[in-house]
């Protein structure tokens, strides 16, 4: 109970967000800045951070009756100016033969329902006090391959928690079925978690539960690459230094042509972000206050420092997949059952494993080999010799051992080789593998054994490690 | 440390101002009715329910407060669940959540249909009203025929029913249907709860004895707005998160 009240002090709650994070850092003026779509959009611009063009904002009644409807693209985005968590907005794909403009629900709308809806928003029907509002046009970010599978109609963005120019944590967010494209948690989007140090996705959730695929259509959530990860970590630092907020979730959409974009600025970013990443945020809001971080470059170093790390265990329990060196000590159990302690080389440029011929003597297949050895197969062949012996059928005769399962041919640089296969048994990493090693002469090699891509389906190799 | 000393001497402030309060002999004697300063009023000719109910604000206030900041109810901010509660008081519990549900249902129902029509904010807002004011009309009637609730139809609370209804729909339009359900269910069930404690015999003479007993909230309030540990919900919110925390060893 302690401890698990101890636990809970690293949670951000809203007391200590707003109180401790929020009001010492953001200014009332900048957050009033954030809040206004229109206006940080201008200002990310003026300091060269891409942002998706503004094709026109009406303003009040006037600019209504003024503006050229029918100058509208048939593909835009039509947002209130001061909106909430993504009320109010409306996403155009294109337009169809009778003029109407084709909505995400497969529903569609005439030039009468956009006009009423930007005369709803003028009206304040979005904004926070309902008080009169701004309507804007923008251009629509087009969607990414890499989210193409995972993204219901709408486009997924991207959410960076910012402090003291540090990236905090990030989540991805997906539009559903449910949430009629848009990617807003609360209405039924998808948030899935992601690992500030490699940009891959961790746990998700929807409605406030974990889940571990994408409903529908059964995809798995974790594990996927977020293209662009370090544009996108300098793009959100840079995008506070411009607006000068000290806390700010920004948003970032990846447009397939343009690259990142900012999308908005949440000078109040929610707290939802560290179900979707289980992992707490007031602990890692601590570990940066106070930190002189200069340029966005010391930023994302120290963001990767501090909260990476975590990704190997993350990996191996996402997917399944033990994470393993180029060089191994494992185990062979000989003929007479005792278990023979080598190193091995993961090699993923072999297909198969291959053991050296003297090694394979001692582990007791000395029978096998001087059998195979009786049959006179030059070591180095060339492609016509080859074929000969598989047309002589020599591998029937071969695997008439008891101890030759099968025979592989061989390809390398140097020539073919027609080599025996025989069964061996195993321990890498703690797991038992049966696996059929060919045979040849690697005396002049530093390891007796290297293992081929066929039998290490179970891991995953870090040329690093 | 040095911000620690400060809210020290400011708590110490407050703690004190109050037992100046008790002890400066203004109240009268505890069993023995109300204060001296409330006799005299009542003496004046002002209504004593008026009086109680206008000490009362501020504890139905900090109760509100506490509700956001410590439990984590989050309600339609503090002017909403206070009236609600203040118009119970008058109409009743029973016969006002009779109608404050007329009124949200209505509503509902009023601005889905009036969604259909095209029609700007005001207007629209305007015409659901009307319709939750025709409705609640015929509750009275119904009640005038069968002779139910005659002494608690008063036009205040109901007023304040009808304007609740135009803060629940905005926020149904801005935050969508179902924030804006939960949202009503958390000022209700604060409302219910407030009600209950204003209409609690012992608080009600406890304020009346001890009129300035109410600065106290000043103290509380204070607190409260200090508090920057989890909320009551957020401890259950993030309950798998807290799973999954792993502490620093020590060094």
């Amino acid at each position: 109970m302690l401890s698990w009240l101890k636990k809970s002090k690293q949670i951000l709650g809203m007391n200590a967000r707003n109180l401790s994070f929020v009001r010492p850092g953001n200014s009332k003026k900048k957050v009033a800045l954030a809040d206004n779509k229109i206006r940080t959009k201008k200002l990310l611009e003026k300091h060269g951070l891409p942002v998706s063009k503004l094709i026109c904002a009406i303003k009040q009644r006037r600019d209504f009756y003024n503006f050229d409807w029918n100058g509208l693209p048939s593909s835009f985005v039509l947002k209130p100016n001061r909106g909430l968590g993504g009320e109010g907005i409306v996403v155009t794909f294109g337009k169809k033969k009778n003029n109407k403009w084709v909505l995400p629900n497969d529903k569609e709308a005439s030039l009468a329902d956009i006009r009423y809806h930007v005369s709803n928003i003028l009206e304040g029907d979005y904004s926070k006090t309902s008080a009169p509002d701004i309507a804007f046009f923008e251009e629509r970010i087009k969607i990414h391959p890499a989210f193409k599978l995972y993204s219901y109609k709408g486009i997924p963005d991207i959410r960076v928690i910012v402090y003291n120019r540090v990236p905090i944590m990030a989540m991805l967010r997906l539009p559903t079925k449910h949430s009629k494209g848009k990617a807003n948690l609360h209405q039924g989007g998808i948030c899935v978690g992601i690992d500030v140090s490699s940009g891959t996705t961790t746990y998700a959730i929807q409605h406030n539960h974990l889940i571990e695929y994408l409903p529908d259509i059964k995809l798995k959530l974790r594990g996927i690459k977020i293209p662009n990860w370090d544009e996108i970590l300098e793009l959100a630092i840079k995008a506070t230094i411009a607006c000068g907020l000290n806390y700010v979730g920004v948003d970032i959409a990846i447009d397939r042509e343009k690259g990142p974009m900012i999308l908005e600025l949440n000078a109040h970013p929610g707290l939802s972000i560290q179900l979707a990443n289980l992992a707490p945020l007031k602990d890692r809001l601590l570990r940066v206050r106070g930190l002189k971080i200069r340029t966005a470059k010391k930023g994302i170093k120290v963001a990767k420092d501090l909260f990476g790390g975590e990704i190997e265990d993350e990996v191996e329990g996402l997917t399944g997949k033990k994470i393993l060196g180029v060089v191994n000590d494992i185990k062979i159990k000989n003929k007479a059952g005792e278990w023979i302690p080598v190193q091995a080389k993961l090699d993923t440029g072999a297909g198969i494993t291959a053991i050296d011929e003297e090694f394979a003597r001692q582990l007791g297949f000395a029978e096998a080999i001087d059998y195979y050895l009786g049959f006179n197969i030059k070591r180095v062949l060339t492609k016509e010799e080859v074929d000969d012996l598989s047309q002589r059928k020599v591998w029937q005769d071969l695997e008439k051992h008891k101890d030759i399962v099968a025979v592989a041919k061989i390809y390398s640089s140097h020539g073919i080789s027609y080599r025996m296969e025989i069964p061996l048994l195993i321990e890498l990493a703690a797991t038992e593998i049966n696996l059929n090693s060919s045979v040849i002469i690697r005396e002049h090699l530093k390891y007796p054994i290297i293992i081929g891509r066929r039998d290490l389906k179970k891991f995953l190799i870090d040329p690093t490690k | 440390m040095k911000n620690k000393l400060l809210v020290l001497i400011s708590l110490m402030i407050f703690l004190l101002l109050p037992a100046i309060v008790l002890a400066s002999g203004l109240p009268g004697e505890y069993y023995d009715g109300p204060s001296m300063l409330i006799q005299g009023m009542v003496d004046k000719g002002v209504a004593l329910e008026t009086i109680y109910l206008i000490l009362i604000l501020p504890v139905i206030v900090t109760v509100i407060a506490f509700a956001r900041q410590i439990i984590g109810l989050t309600a339609l901010g503090v002017y909403t669940p206070s009236m609600i509660a203040i118009s119970f008081l008058v109409t009743g519990v029973e016969y006002g959540l009779i109608l404050f549900l007329i009124a949200i249902i209505v509503g509902s129902l009023g601005r889905s249909i009036a969604r259909k029509i095209r029609l700007s904010y005001l207007p629209r807002m305007a015409m659901v009203l009307s319709l939750v004011s025709f409705v609640i009309f015929g509750v009275f009637w119904f009640s005038a025929y069968y002779d139910l609730f005659l002494d608690q139809l008063m036009i205040f609370p109901i007023l304040v029913m009808i304007l609740i209804t135009e803060k629940f729909i905005s926020v149904q339009v801005e935050q969508g249907n179902k924030r804006a359900s939960a949202l009503v269910l958390e000022t209700l069930v604060l409302s219910v709860a407030c009600f209950f404690l204003v209409n609690w015999s012992i608080v009600r003479t406890f304020i009346l004895d001890y009129p300035l007993v109410v600065l106290l909230t000043l103290v509380i309030n204070f607190i409260i707005g200090k508090w920057t540990g989890l909320r009551l919900f957020e401890f259950y919110r993030f309950r798998k998160v807290i799973k999954h925390v792993e502490l620093a060893e020590k060094k």
